[in-house]
C-alpha cells in the first residue's frame, strides 16, 4: 500500500519536474531572445538615420513568411559622411549565439512608413527565432519601433 | 494498584515496540512533503513563465511608445516646419498600430522653438502600457542669396555663339553684357546718357564687330569699362580695341578678361507647382490663369487688356493647400490700372493688342508660358508714369512699383509701344520700330533695331528669376536629456 502511494507520488513529481524543467528552459530562451532583440534594436538607436538600412532584403521562407516582411525594404550600402554601420545591423537574417550558448536566429525588417501629415520614417522590426539542430523554430521574441531623422 | 500501573506500562511498551503500519505513515508524510515540493516548483515555474512573458510585453510596449514619439517627430517637423506655430499650439492625440501593438501620440508647443511630445505604447495583449515623453528643439538659420548681377546691365544676352545685333539710329544708353559677339551696324551706338562719363560697362564675351559707322561712347564721354574677350573688328578688319581712333571705342579701361556671369535660370514647373492656378479666388469678375491642371500652354495666347476693354477683375492665386497667397492680379477697366503682387503664371503666351494702355501698381512678376508680343500701340507704364497713347508720360521709378514679365518662349515687339517692365526672356528678344522696353532686357539672344531705351533696376520684384532671396530653415532635433519614461501603474 505504502509503496503504491510512494510510487504514484514520485511518478507525479517526476512528471511535474520534467514539465517544469522544460518550462523553465522555454522561459529562459524567451528571456534570452528578448535580450537579443533589445540589443539589436538598441544598435539602431545608436545609428544616424541614413545608416538604418539592410544590405539585402532576401531570406529563407521563415524570413519572408513573417508579417513584418515587405518586398520593398530599405536597402543601402553606405551612409556617407557617416561610417558604414556594422554588418550585424545591416544583415537581414543572422544566426547568433546567446549568452546561454544556444543558437538564435535574429531577423530584421526595415521598411519606410509615413504617418499621416508627417515625413517618412523607418520602421524596424526585430524577430528572434529558436534554432534547434539547424532548424529554425518558432518566434521567441519580437520588437518593433520607428526612427525619425530628428533623432540624430 | 502497583500491579495495574505495571500492566499499563507494559502495554504501552508493547505498542511502542510494534512497528507494523509505520511504512504507511512514512509514505503519507513523504507524499505530503513531495506535494509541497511539487506545488512550490509549479508555482516557481508559473511565476517564471509569467515574468518572462511580461518582459516581452514590456519590451514591445516600450517599442510601441518609442514609435509613437517618432511618429510625433515626423508629423511635427512637417506641420511646424517653419517654427511659426504659436506657443500653446497642440498636436491632437493620434492613434497608431505597430506590429500588433498600439499606441497614441500628442504634442504641445512650450516655447517658440520647443515642443513636448508624449506617447503611449501598449503590448499586443494589452497587459502592459508604457508612456514616454521627450522635447523637440528647433534651431533656425537664414540663407540669403543676392540678386543676380545681370540686372546691373540694362541689356544682357546669354548666348555664347552667334552675334547680338544692334542697329537703328537711337543709341543704347545702358550697360551692355553679351556673352557672344556684339555686332553694331549702321549708325548704332552705345553712349553715356546725358552729360555723364564713366558710368557704363560694355562686356562682349566674343568679338566686337562694327560695320558702317557705329561707335561706343565718345572721346569726351567715355564708358567706364569695355571688354571684348576676342578683340575688336571694324569694317571687316581687326583693330586694337584700345586704339580708339581705329576701333571707335572710347573707354577709360579696356579688358579682355572673360566674365562668369550668366543669365539666371527659370523654373516654370516649380512656379506652376507653387499655386493652384486653375482655381483662383476672385473678389471682382473672373480671370483664367490656367485652362486645365497641367502646364501645357492651355490658354494659347492671352490678350491681357483686350485693347482696354477687358472687364474688371481682382483675382488671387493661393498655394495648393490654400494657406499662402502666391500672387494677385487685378484690372480696373474704369481707371485703367493693373495691380500686381507676388508671382502670377499664365499657361499661355501674352499679347497686348491694339491700343492697350495701362499703368500698373505693385511689385510682382508675370510668367507667360509662351511668347510675349505686341504689334499695336500698347503702353504699360510703371509708377509714377501714366500712359499717353503708345508711350508713357513721366519716368518710371522702379522703387515705387516694378513688374517683371517672364517670357518662357521668346519676346517680339514691333510697332509703337512702351513697356516700363523688366523683360526676362527664354529664347529670342526682338524689338523693332518704335517699340521699347525701358527696364532691363535679359534674353538668350537679341536683336535691336529700334530704340534701345533700357535702364537698370536696383531691386527686381519678387518672383523674378535671380531675385534676391532669404530662406529661413528650421531644423528640429531631440533635446538631449529630455527623453523620460512616465509612471503608468503596471
Amino acid at each position: 500500500m505504502a509503496m503504491s502511494i510512494l510510487a504514484i507520488a514520485i511518478s507525479a513529481q517526476l512528471a511535474v519536474f520534467a514539465s517544469s524543467y522544460a518550462s523553465i528552459g522555454r522561459a529562459s530562451m524567451k528571456g534570452t531572445a528578448v535580450s537579443l532583440a533589445d540589443k539589436q534594436m538598441e544598435s539602431y538607436r545608436t545609428l544616424p538615420y541614413s545608416c538604418v538600412y539592410l544590405t539585402s532584403a532576401s531570406g529563407d521562407s521563415a524570413y519572408s513568411g513573417d508579417s513584418a516582411y515587405s518586398a520593398s525594404q530599405v536597402i543601402g550600402s553606405s551612409c556617407s559622411p557617416y561610417t558604414t554601420p556594422a554588418t550585424s545591423v545591416t544583415t537581414a537574417s543572422q544566426t547568433v549565439t546567446g549568452p546561454d550558448n544556444r543558437s538564435y536566429r535574429v531577423d530584421t525588417y526595415i521598411v519606410s512608413t509615413t504617418p499621416t501629415g508627417g515625413r517618412a520614417l523607418k520602421q524596424v522590426t526585430v524577430v528572434v527565432r529558436r534554432v534547434a539542430n539547424g532548424v529554425v523554430g518558432s518566434v521567441l521574441a519580437r520588437q518593433s519601433s520607428t526612427f525619425d531623422q530628428a533623432l540624430q | 494498584m502497583r500491579k495495574r500501573v505495571t500492566s499499563v506500562r507494559s502495554r504501552i511498551s508493547l505498542r511502542l515496540g510494534d512497528e507494523r503500519g509505520v511504512a504507511l505513515v512514512l509514505a503519507l508524510v513523504i507524499m505530503g512533503v513531495l506535494t509541497i515540493t511539487v506545488a512550490s516548483v509549479a508555482t516557481f515555474t508559473t511565476s517564471n513563465e509569467n515574468h518572462s512573458a511580461r518582459d516581452r510585453d514590456v519590451a514591445r510596449a516600450l517599442g510601441a511608445a518609442e514609435a509613437g514619439l517618432n511618429n510625433g517627430l515626423a508629423v511635427l517637423t512637417q506641420q511646424d516646419s517653419t517654427g511659426t506655430q504659436p506657443i500653446g499650439a497642440t498636436l491632437a492625440t493620434t492613434s497608431f498600430t505597430i506590429d500588433g501593438g498600439s499606441g497614441t501620440y500628442s504634442a504641445t508647443k512650450n516655447s517658440g522653438l520647443e515642443w513636448t511630445i508624449s506617447a503611449t505604447g501598449t503590448s499586443p495583449n494589452g497587459r502592459v502600457t508604457r508612456k514616454l515623453e521627450l522635447k523637440l528643439d528647433g534651431t533656425q538659420s537664414t540663407q540669403s542669396t543676392q540678386q543676380s548681377p545681370v540686372y546691373g546691365y540694362g541689356f544682357f544676352v546669354n548666348a555664347t555663339t552667334g552675334c547680338t545685333t544692334i542697329a537703328g539710329n537711337s543709341p543704347v544708353q545702358v550697360s551692355v553684357f553679351v556673352r557672344n559677339d556684339l555686332c553694331l551696324t549702321g549708325n548704332a551706338a552705345i553712349t553715356q546718357p546725358g552729360i555723364t562719363s564713366n558710368t557704363l560697362t560694355v562686356y562682349v564675351g566674343g568679338r566686337y564687330t562694327a560695320t558702317a559707322n557705329p561707335t561706343v561712347a565718345a572721346n569726351t564721354q567715355k564708358v567706364a569699362n569695355f571688354t571684348a574677350v576676342n578683340g575688336c573688328q571694324r569694317q571687316n578688319s581687326n583693330v586694337i580695341c584700345s586704339t580708339s581712333a581705329q576701333s571707335k571705342v572710347y573707354s577709360t579701361v579696356y579688358s579682355s578678361t572673360p566674365s562668369s556671369v550668366t543669365k539666371p535660370t527659370t523654373d516654370a514647373a516649380a512656379v506652376y507647382a507653387s499655386g493652384d492656378w486653375h482655381n483662383p479666388v476672385c473678389s471682382v469678375g473672373s480671370f483664367v490663369f490656367d485652362g486645365d491642371t497641367t502646364l501645357n500652354g492651355s490658354l494659347g495666347s492671352v490678350d491681357l487688356l483686350q485693347s482696354n476693354a477687358r472687364p474688371s477683375f481682382d483675382c488671387t492665386v493661393w498655394n495648393q493647400s490654400g494657406t499662402t497667397q502666391i500672387g494677385r492680379l487685378a484690372w480696373d477697366v474704369t481707371t485703367k490700372v493693373l495691380t500686381i503682387s507676388g508671382t502670377i503664371l499664365l499657361d499661355g503666351g501674352l499679347t497686348f493688342s491694339g491700343q492697350s494702355s495701362a499703368r500698373y501698381t505693385g511689385f510682382g512678376s508675370i510668367y507667360a508660358n509662351g511668347s510675349v508680343g505686341t504689334s499695336g500701340q500698347a503702353a504699360i507704364c510703371g509708377p509714377p508714369a501714366i500712359p499717353n497713347g503708345s508711350s508713357c508720360t513721366g519716368n518710371w521709378d522702379p522703387a515705387q512699383g516694378a513688374l517683371t514679365i517672364v517670357a518662357l518662349n521668346g519676346w517680339s515687339m514691333s510697332g509703337q509701344s512702351e513697356f516700363n517692365v523688366i523683360a526676362f526672356v527664354n529664347g529670342a528678344f526682338s524689338a523693332t520700330g518704335g517699340a521699347v522696353v525701358t527696364g532691363p532686357a535679359i534674353a538668350d539672344t537679341a536683336t535691336l533695331s529700334g530704340n534701345g531705351k533700357f535702364a537698370t533696376v536696383t531691386t527686381v520684384p519678387p518672383g523674378t528669376p535671380g531675385a534676391a532671396s532669404s530662406v529661413t530653415t528650421t531644423t528640429w532635433k531631440v533635446l538631449p536629456g529630455s527623453w523620460r519614461q512616465l509612471l503608468t501603474g503596471l
